[in-house]
């Protein structure tokens, strides 16, 4: 037992240059610690608070920029990696956030109790850093901290507001769901590292080249199974997406904003990372696991897209209609995620794998400010009327012509109109499907239908507010909520002239680190950000 | 020093010996069983408080399948955490804040039609993968890891994760305090 | 590099954006017509440009469609989306049988404009402003070079569409204009996928790559899959007889202005798009026509419509409602003629389409104008107006007769092109030319049963209350309303005794269309060797 001092070698202390490529992980937990700190020093916490996240982001926005890629490859033995992907998430992810702490100001700010506002900013910030980290990660262990941290500030901003009854049974209806999904992803993990040993997904001796080696088992499709369903529940793929219409009608609007891109988004990077690593481990051949699994997520992503068109017919409620749009969206990217998993097409030319992340890349792109637009809008007539239902949207043309056509340019968008850059967005998922052919002909169909569809309650709630005629008085929105509509509807429009310049800037960040290595060695090397 | 070194592990000491293999799959069905029934106890009682206590032997016995696999350690934080604070905490929890013990949730028979369903066929689909799986070689785990080994573990291999979850339980505390002062406010 | 067809889509954009900007109805409305005009005027200058005697026959058929754009402009843009150096290019050009489409057109918005100005009563900056994007975007369909251009200008005439019927129409006009987006949105997702599978396969969204590419290195059934893909949304916008149940909702519940640019230029774009993708794109094979049992399905489908059309427009008792199905009966002549894929026929469709657009789009203009005096167009209502309106019954006899095929207006030249086009085409025949024919006999009956009920017989007007605080309309046309309907007079007297001019100039363009390409193309959107390599890379 004299060996006991000994064996405690030096801790591990990691060095600046790891710090560095997660600079704006370092900025969200300051901006916690300071939103933490703010009410010792202000009397009226709430709007301070606002402010310091706001600040906080902010920064964390510009050291995405400023660190860019360079910090690209492993980090921290092992356990988190920066690459390409991951810096484009976290620059969406914060230009988000920041929208939704701006769509704070001008919706929830007014009615919310004076001294909630740094439990509600530190959950925010939270759930932020968790979102950002699951972008990041290539291991178990870490994979579940980081879904666990999106996920737990979730369940309490989803029951945010204690008066409102829904949202009290909203959040409840989450955490039940987040439980029982997380704790079967949990068992799936451990199976997996009974199984081959390690945590690591991808590398050397990670679970994806044993896999590769060893063939899929039984029990290694249980484990999958179960990492589907701990994702598939962020993602509110069907069937795990019960939650999702009941925390968006529930929960206050910028929270529903919030879940609506960020918990997705981010789930379906994760979910791409680790597709990606058991694709490339198997070097893109035409295996039953990879063509399963194709298989099973083409499948996944099909039906999602069609519950969620199908029961956002029959929505009466725009935050409903808005959840079960978002479910249909997820399912239009799920079936992209479906190709980076394909077999023999990939194999012929490596740059199609990271075809398909642009793809899912530039849809979140035009998906985040569609839905910010969107729900920005259905706030801001909430906090001036009261009312989320569809039908009180009545001769909003008329009351506010300005409200009126962002929430149109946002929902036409959200159809894959031309003008609008859901369009360009819906252009690509077609093309990437068709480039593989064979039975991604069939997601096409589907996700054809699908459009026509959605078409019908999106273009409802256009109908309803131009072509009804009510008596109601105009309403003026909040500036600056106003300001931020205007900025989405702005985007969406002009994305069309502009794709181009966007879509090469997903396609540069399409890139994951450890997989496509060939690519990436060669644009990367030399820590440039591109032009 | 070697004396606190022995005291703190006194346990490991003496399972660390590799136990009589009979013993050992005796004591296995033993622990297996009860951690088993007790979790059906805890789903099948209608009483929250003998639920907990259910819990309890389920925590219980699945420590002990944690000694009998060597990792005393986490068999202790077992025991120490769940079975001695969190369930005590839970029934106090229980004491203090149900008005009402005997409410009830029926399910509706479609909804245990389904939840029947979707248990025997992951049921199923697991043992069946388990037999399949069955006469594999088990992955080469080290064994046997020292308290001091795990902590340096901890801060060094695992120190990212360390600090995260130090974020996210001061997330995760900000929003429970928030749960708790908003009904105090007594809000609907 | 010619800007004429730059500014023909320029000026009514910029007329929308200023014109929805403007202060008050009043100028808004003024602002509208001198928009339309002046776009009128940029067409017409397009028109003086283009090369009208240029010999095409001398033309090697290589240059196919590159050569038949006189007028191109195509900025380059390095290949937008970054996905496989897919080739959009904002590229534009004509042919004749887009500029002559392109006339109607801007013949036809200008007086649209110009009939409601007493029609449109309320949120009048708003549908001026539409009424400007809409111009914009059909032209666009028109010109467009870029098979990418093309869908988007083309789902673009939905939106202002949709508001147009929407806002300012009849009092089913939500239930209409819903149907009408979903109808035509729906067929055009398949058509969507066909030209993002073309885009993909040829390497490149360009009209004549693109066309070549179909033509040369498809699989039969790919092919097949194309045209299906391609006819779907454009049959639905035509609309040919099982997807046609959009229109008479949508005709009748629409603004004049609305049922006017609907049925003139929104059901060409249909017909357009099948003569200029469908047909070449879908049908045609290196060794000419592939299809020929598609070929005779579709035209059986037109004769259904024909027949079909002209029956439900019989019993009809809203007037509006008999020309909009009336409609559904003409278009089946348009298309029947396309896919008789002979000169005859295809000519005749051509002119079709134009002189459609010019009587149809008359009628609902007189229309309009029946009903703003007496509030109602049921048949049973009014009667014996050549007593009350003999200005009106003038145009309103003129336009039927000319609608009906007159020797000597304009209907007549094209009803019979088409009719002799079926008649001796290859694959259809005596049977499908006797089938039409009594189309035009029906629809004589039917055109003439509402004349005599409405025009001629003993005068019965209903009783109209005068809306308050706008100032009661004169009895018979005013001398704006008359300003309206003359150049529409006009132009369908000329193209009654003159159509050799059109017939002549697209002649050859038809032709094109149903030969195969004969070589690679060298136009102004070819792409140099090594791109053409890159593209092609597997």
């Amino acid at each position: 037992m004299n060996t006991l001092p000994v064996a405690i070698g030096l801790p591990y202390v990691p060095d600046w240059g790891q710090l560095r490529a997660f600079a704006p992980e370092l900025w969200l937990i300051a901006a916690i610690v300071a939103v933490l700190l703010t009410p010792f020093f202000v009397k009226k916490p709430n709007a301070a608070c606002g402010w310091v996240a706001l600040v906080g982001l902010l920064a964390a926005l510009v050291s995405v920029f400023v660190v860019g890629v360079d910090g690209t490859g492993e980090h921290f033995r092992g356990l988190m990696v920066a690459d390409p992907v991951s810096v484009f998430w976290k620059g969406l992810l914060l230009m988000f956030v920041i929208g939704i702490v701006l769509m704070w100001f001008s919706t929830t700010a007014p009615t919310m109790h004076q001294g909630d506002g740094p439990e509600f900013f530190t959950l925010l910030l939270g759930a932020t850093l968790g979102m950002s980290l699951m972008a990041s990660t290539s291991n178990l262990l870490m994979l579940v901290i980081a879904v666990e941290l999106a996920s737990l500030p979730s369940y309490v901003l989803a029951g945010f507001r204690k008066t409102h009854l829904a949202g009290a049974e909203a959040s409840l209806k989450y955490i039940l769901f987040g439980a029982a999904t997380s704790s079967i992803m949990v068992y799936g993990l451990s199976m997996l590292y009974g199984l081959y040993g390690t945590l690591q997904i991808d590398g050397p001796g990670g679970l994806a080249q044993q896999i590769a080696t060893s063939g899929g088992s039984a029990l290694l499709w249980m484990a999958i199974f179960s990492l589907i369903v701990g994702l598939g529940f962020k993602i509110s793929a069907v069937p795990f997406h019960f939650w999702c219409p009941d925390v968006f009608e529930g929960a206050s609007i910028e929270v529903s904003a919030f879940l609506s891109v960020a918990s997705k988004g981010a789930g379906l990077v994760l979910l791409m990372r680790v597709m990606m690593s058991f694709a490339s481990a198997q070097a893109y051949e035409s295996t039953p696991l990879l063509n399963h699994l194709a298989v099973l997520l083409g499948v996944l992503g099909a039906i999602t897209a069609t519950v969620g068109n199908t029961a956002a017919f029959v929505q009466r409620n725009i935050k409903r209609l808005l959840a079960y749009s978002s479910i249909a969206h997820a399912g239009y990217m799920l079936c992209i995620v479906s190709l980076l998993v394909r077999g023999p097409a990939v194999k012929a030319d490596l740059d199609l794998a990271s075809t398909a992340a642009q793809v899912v890349l530039f849809y979140l792109a035009v998906y985040l400010f569609m839905n910010l637009g969107a729900f920005t809008v259905a706030g801001l007539i909430e906090r001036e009327t009261g009312t989320e239902r569809i039908a009180d949207y009545a001769g909003m043309g008329r009351r506010s012509p300005l409200m009126a056509f962002c929430l149109s340019a946002c929902l036409f968008s959200l159809v894959g109109l031309p003008p609008f850059a859901g369009f360009v967005a819906k252009v690509n998922v077609f093309w990437a499907l068709m480039q593989n052919g064979s039975w991604w002909w069939w997601l096409v169909g589907v996700i054809g239908v699908n459009t026509v569809l959605s078409l019908y309650y999106y273009v409802r709630v256009i109908k309803v507010m131009y072509l009804d005629d009510s008596s109601s008085a105009p309403i003026w929105p909040h500036p600056l909520g106003a300001g931020v509509a205007v900025v989405c509807a702005a985007i969406l429009v002009f994305m069309l002239i502009a794709f181009g310049p966007i879509n090469r800037l997903a396609g540069h960040y399409s890139h994951f680190y450890g997989v496509d290595q060939t690519t990436f060695t060669a644009e990367f090397s030399s820590s440039q950000p591109p032009p | 020093m070697e004396d606190d070194a022995m005291m703190i592990f006194p346990l490991a000491q003496t399972i660390a010996q590799p136990p009589d293999a009979a013993a050992s799959t005796g004591l296995f069905y033993l622990f297996a069983i009860l951690a088993g029934a007790s979790a059906l106890g805890v789903v099948l009682s209608r009483n929250i408080v003998r639920t907990a206590v259910f819990l309890l032997f389920t925590l219980a016995g699945v420590a002990g399948l944690y000694f009998l696999l060597d990792a005393e350690f986490l068999a202790a934080v077992q025991l120490v955490v769940y079975a001695g604070g969190t369930l005590v905490l839970i029934i106090f929890g229980v004491m203090l804040t149900s008005k009402s013990p005997g409410i009830r949730y029926e399910p509706k028979i479609v909804e245990v039609a389904v939840a029947i369903g979707v248990s025997v066929v992951v049921a199923a689909a697991l043992v069946m993968a388990i037999v399949r799986q069955f006469p594999a070689e088990p992955a080469s785990i080290e064994r046997h890891p020292t308290i001091a080994e795990l902590g340096q573990v901890l801060l060094g291999d695992y120190l990212i994760p360390f600090e995260l979850i130090s974020v996210l339980l001061l997330v995760v505390m900000i929003g429970a305090a928030y749960l708790a002062k908003a009904r105090r406010r007594g809000g609907k | 590099m010619h800007y004429s067809i730059v500014l023909l889509l320029a000026v009514p954009i910029v007329g929308a954006i200023v014109g929805a900007l403007l202060p008050n109805a009043r100028s808004a409305k003024w602002w509208a017509l001198l928009v339309s005009v002046a776009t009128a005027l940029v067409g017409v200058w397009m028109a003086a440009q283009f090369d009208w005697n240029q010999d095409l026959s001398a033309v090697p058929t290589s240059d196919r469609l590159a050569r038949s754009v006189q007028i191109a402009f195509t900025p380059g843009f390095d290949s937008p989306l970054h996905l496989q150096a897919i080739q959009f290019s904002f590229s534009l050009g004509v042919d004749s049988i887009s500029l002559w489409l392109v006339l109607m057109t801007v013949l036809l918005m200008p007086v649209s404009i110009l009939a409601s100005f007493t029609y449109i009563k309320e949120r009048q900056k708003e549908f001026y402003a539409w009424m400007q994007a809409l111009l914009a975007f059909m032209l666009g369909v028109f010109v467009a070079r870029d098979l990418l251009l093309f869908y988007v200008c083309f789902e673009l005439t939905l939106i202002p569409m949709f508001f147009i019927i929407g806002i300012w129409g009849g009092s089913e006009r939500r239930y209409a204009a819903g149907k009408f987006f979903l109808f035509t949105f729906s067929g055009s997702v398949f058509t969507l996928a066909v030209v993002i599978f073309l885009g993909l396969a040829a390497g490149s969204f360009d009209l004549a790559t693109v066309t070549q590419y179909a033509q040369y290195d498809l699989t039969d059934s790919a092919r097949f899959w194309v045209f299906m893909g391609l006819a779907a949304g454009m049959a639905v916008k035509v609309p040919l007889f099982p997807v046609h149940t959009w229109l008479p909702l949508a005709h009748t519940e629409a603004p004049t202005a609305g049922s006017v640019i609907l049925a003139g230029v929104l059901l060409k774009l249909g017909a357009y798009g099948l003569l200029r993708l469908a047909v070449p794109m879908g049908l045609i094979g290196p060794a000419g026509l592939m299809f020929p049992t598609v070929v005779k399905a579709l035209a059986v489908l037109c004769i259904i419509g024909v027949i079909y059309g002209a029956l439900v427009a019989w019993v009809q008792q809203d007037i509006k409602k008999l020309v909009a199905y009336s409609s559904v009966s003409h278009l089946g002549f348009c298309v029947l003629g396309l896919v008789a894929l002979n000169d005859y026929g295809m000519q005749g469709s051509v002119l079709y389409m134009v002189n459609h657009g010019l009587s149809t789009g008359a009628m609902f203009l007189v229309i309009g104008m029946i009903y703003e005096r007496y509030h109602t167009r049921d048949i049973h209502q009014l009667s014996g107006l050549a007593k009350q309106m003999p200005i009106m019954s003038f145009f309103f006899v003129f336009f039927t007769l000319s609608s009906i095929g007159l020797p000597g207006l304009n209907g007549y030249v094209s009803e019979f092109l088409t009719i002799l086009g079926a008649f001796t085409s290859e694959h259809l025949g005596i049977g499908y030319g006797i089938a039409a024919a009594v189309g035009i006999i029906l629809g004589a009956i039917y055109m003439l049963h509402m004349v005599a009920r409405v025009i001629f017989g003993p005068l019965k007007v209903p009783h109209v209350h005068e809306e308050e605080g706008h100032k009661p309309l004169s009895r018979d046309l005013n001398g704006r309303e008359i300003t309206v309907l003359v150049p529409l007079a006009i132009a369908v007297v000329l193209l009654g005794v003159l159509p050799t001019p059109v017939l002549n100039s697209v002649l050859e363009p038809v032709r094109m269309v149903r030969q195969p390409v004969t070589a690679p193309i060298v136009g102004p959107t070819a792409q140099s060797p090594a791109e053409v390599a890159m593209v092609q890379r597997p």
